[in-house]
């Protein structure tokens, strides 16, 4: 019995552990470009809706199986443009991702800072060469111009169009780190497709909104201090329990 | 240990980085032809973790914070100040001026404040050679630096203007690999790419301008609302650290 209340207080206190981790990268890359924010929720396992209080403590103590557990997922949602005024930035309004050519393949990126290598290529911050439909795009020097589908021109010339992808399922998002990602079953965005907008010499901005993560601290923090008196009336009645009871 | 505090000590590093290099770029506000410096962040390697000791389910990868992913001189073009002193050259566009180095290696430059040595020579204000060394004689009456590089003088007695050498620029194809060894100077690097050495205005090196000097191309307003950012961030980082620690405190009230 003990075990099974000190287990459900144990995973409701994790949950908050967890939230304040996701809250930490959030903040920590508050000024990060292209960041996306992890989005964590608190949900309730299926077995918390056993028939009976019974059943449920059973399972919870058989399976040891956490009563809560923190759903995460990535908030896609666009950040704001800033502009630099820098000819290789480039930002994307939209879902798509700049496709990114790395030693482990294909990867994808909403970070647009961009810069020519020694051989004149267009390359993200990492030196990853940031590919076109065409494949690996070379650019004298920074006279250039993108248009908002993409299309980038020097001289007026047509040089190549940014390869942008698109996957509409958040779930077959992973995330690389250094503001990679990985798209499973990518797909390429169409040329009229008006949904997503390329901006030159802007960058996009964290999507982390401090006020929110501020309130997500605080909540976490009262609800750990709550759950924390929890297991220490708990740990007073067992006291009592077992060295008052007795005396009489 | 919780995850946090070391998360938001990221987060401070690395804001604290981006108000050095905000403090940099403001110290050299009214320095000749400086290129300010932009820090660009990015979010650190996301490792798989797995919640509790037997946990059957992994959960969603993790991030641990973040990390600079380059500090980057910009070269923007600075505005160009007159000064009307024959030897303040400015470049209008994307090429340098190149200086000789004492142990021979090369430099580049896009101060154009010069001077002349002792033996006639045009020097920068470091007193290193400009080019492959320009001679002016001293009995010189009318100096003229032509946009497009040559330099002619019109010496004592003569009437016309006479071709003293040339002045030619050198660019690169990653401006922002250029190494930065003080005093206004950059050394070619990998990755930069080789140095490319034209003619004033051909392959936008840009156009050679007499009697001005570039200013520094930091921007006041820019530099203070990136501070204030940096600052904020900082500061609600450290708000994280605070509340790893009242958690941790808490863990540890659990046992009287």
């Amino acid at each position: 019995m003990s075990q099974d209340i000190l287990a459900i207080v144990k995973s409701s206190m994790n949950s908050d552990l967890q939230h304040l981790t996701n809250a930490s990268i959030n903040l920590a890359n508050i000024n990060t470009p292209g960041f996306k924010r992890i989005q964590s929720l608190t949900q309730l396992n299926p077995s918390a809706f056993a028939n009976t209080l019974s059943d449920f403590l059973e399972d919870v103590g058989t399976a040891n199986r956490a009563v809560t557990s923190v759903n995460q997922q990535v908030d896609f949602s666009n950040g704001s443009l800033k502009h630099t005024g820098n000819p290789l930035d480039v930002a994307i309004a939209g879902p798509g991702f700049f496709t990114v050519q790395t030693p482990n393949g294909a990867m994808y990126s909403r970070n647009g800072i961009m810069q020519l290598d020694a051989q004149g290529r267009l390359v993200n911050g990492q030196g990853f060469p940031v590919v076109g439909e065409r494949g690996e795009i070379f650019l004298e020097n920074d006279q250039f111009k993108i248009t908002s589908q993409g299309t980038i021109y020097v001289d007026e010339q047509m040089v190549d169009r940014l390869a942008i992808g698109v996957q509409a399922d958040p779930s077959l998002i992973d995330r690389a780190g250094v503001g990679l990602y990985q798209l499973r079953q990518a797909q390429a965005v169409e040329d009229q497709d008006q949904t997503i907008l390329v901006y030159q010499a802007h960058k996009e901005q964290s999507n982390v909104q401090p006020l929110d993560e501020m309130l997500s601290l605080m909540k976490l923090t009262r609800h750990f201090e709550l759950t924390q008196k929890m297991v220490r009336a708990y740990d007073d009645m067992l006291d009592s329990a077992i060295n008052d009871l007795a005396k009489l | 240990m919780v995850d946090a505090l070391t998360i938001s000590s990221t987060g401070m590093n690395a804001q604290q980085t981006m108000i050095d290099i905000i403090a940099n770029n403001l110290a050299n506000i009214n320095t000749t032809s400086f290129k300010k410096t932009r820090v660009n962040f990015q979010d650190l390697i996301y490792a798989a973790v797995q919640q509790g000791p037997d946990a059957t389910q992994t959960l969603p990868i993790l991030g641990l914070g973040t990390s600079i992913g380059q500090t980057q001189k910009m070269f923007a073009q600075g505005d160009l100040k007159a000064t009307d002193r024959i030897l303040d050259l400015a470049i209008s566009g994307d090429g340098f001026f190149e200086i000789q180095l004492p142990n021979g290696n090369k430099a580049y430059t896009r101060s154009g404040s010069f001077q002349v040595n002792d033996q006639g020579y045009l020097t920068n204000n470091d007193g290193y050679l400009v080019g492959n060394g320009i001679q002016i004689p001293s009995d010189v009456e009318d100096l003229v630096f032509e946009e497009t590089g040559l330099v002619k003088a019109r010496l004592a007695g003569d009437k016309d203007l006479s071709v003293l050498g040339e002045i030619s620029l050198t660019r690169f194809s990653n401006n922002s690999g250029l190494l930065p060894i003080g005093d206004n100077q950059y050394q070619a690097t990998r990755a930069s790419g080789d140095a490319m050495v034209y003619q004033p205005s051909q392959n936008n090196t840009g156009l050679v301008a007499q009697g001005y000097l570039e200013t520094s191309n930091v921007a006041l307003v820019e530099e203070m609302t990136n501070l204030m950012m940096a600052q904020r961030a900082y500061q609600i980082n450290s708000k994280v650290a605070q509340v790893s620690d009242e958690i941790m405190s808490l863990i540890n009230q659990i046992k009287r």
